[in-house]
């Protein structure tokens, strides 16, 4: 199979995933769109050293995630983790059973999910994308338990914070 | 975009980028060629010119040298290592070397800027030097920049 052909059978299956996860970084489409091709053309230069140890899902959110992570940008700090009422899994970060949260909660949540770093904004983006601890800890390149400490550590600081609003 | 129009156009991109890569290594080993022929044919008629022709023998060679390894660099970069892996990497891609480079580029800007303004006044000695104290700077800066954000981001990532 040749690379044109493997890059475009790669973006068929996973387009609508790497889509979701360039929603989670900005709630501009154009912004998306630029996002979304910059991961294309990390998944085009990294094609040739995929070998299949880890999974193609792992590799995928390897380079999404990485490209999120846009060091030589000015604005990278200021990188922002859009969530809506649409996010799957959102209701672990608030203590409420509904799973459709009041419109001041979730303004709250999208507050504290900016004020949080970028590396636990990376997290938080796989948790949402339903992604186990063990593949984060893949994606990541970190030990399970300090992925777990970590995942811990955020929802039990947002869950204490978002108290008062679920309420 | 199209899929097939977006593979056109990001091997458009790539081959560009190579090609120049690929014209800068032509020249800077063509010139350092001349300069090896010169260094020997003005030997004969004045050994004293074997220092300066040397030296541009060795500013040319290490230019192709380095083009050479950016060549290669941008054939590696690889997206989909771990986070972890992809900084760490990013920490040794903007290390020290950047900073060798910056200044034999700067050195070799200067040292043509000397020759070609060769006139003996304060301006055309001054000048060069502070252009390439500003090139370094801005280079340093740079990099440096890159590589402090990868390292805070790798020292967040290993805390607990």
């Amino acid at each position: 199979m040749n690379k044109e052909h493997k890059f475009n059978q790669l973006v068929k299956e996973n387009e609508e995933r790497i889509k979701r996860i360039c929603k989670y970084y900005s709630n501009n489409s154009s912004a998306q769109e630029d996002m979304f091709q910059e991961i294309l053309i990390n998944i085009w230069k990294s094609l040739d050293t995929f070998e299949g140890r880890s999974s193609i899902n792992t590799w995928i959110y390897r380079i999404a995630v990485n490209t999120s992570l846009t060091f030589t940008s000015k604005t990278y700090k200021r990188m922002d983790l859009i969530i809506s009422k649409e996010t799957n899994f959102i209701n672990e970060f608030y203590n409420i059973e509904d799973d459709h949260p009041n419109d001041v909660l979730l303004d709250q949540l999208q507050i504290e999910l900016n004020q949080l770093s970028v590396i636990d904004k990376a997290l938080i983006s796989l948790v949402l994308e339903n992604q186990s601890i063990k593949e984060i800890a893949n994606i990541i390149g970190i030990t399970e338990s300090n992925v777990k400490t970590k995942i811990h550590r955020i929802k039990r600081n947002l869950k204490d914070k978002l108290y008062n609003y679920g309420n | 975009m199209e899929i097939n129009t977006f593979i056109s156009k990001i091997k458009k991109e790539d081959r560009r980028f190579l090609n120049q890569l690929r014209f800068v290594q032509i020249i800077c080993f063509m010139f350092a060629f001349i300069h090896i022929i010169k260094t020997i044919r003005y030997f004969s008629i004045d050994p004293s010119t074997i220092y300066i022709n040397s030296i541009d023998t060795l500013i040319f060679l290490s230019l192709g040298i380095i083009s050479i390894k950016i060549y290669n660099n941008y054939n590696k970069i690889n997206y989909s290592l771990s986070t972890k892996d992809l900084l760490i990497d990013i920490i040794k891609r903007y290390n020290v070397d950047y900073l060798k480079l910056s200044i034999i580029f700067s050195a070799f800007i200067a040292y043509n800027i000397f020759k070609i303004y060769d006139s003996g006044n304060f301006i055309s000695i001054i000048s060069p030097i502070v252009f390439s104290i500003l090139f370094i700077l801005i280079i340093i800066s740079k990099y440096k920049k890159i590589r402090n954000n990868a390292k805070q981001l790798l020292k967040e990532l290993n805390a607990d």
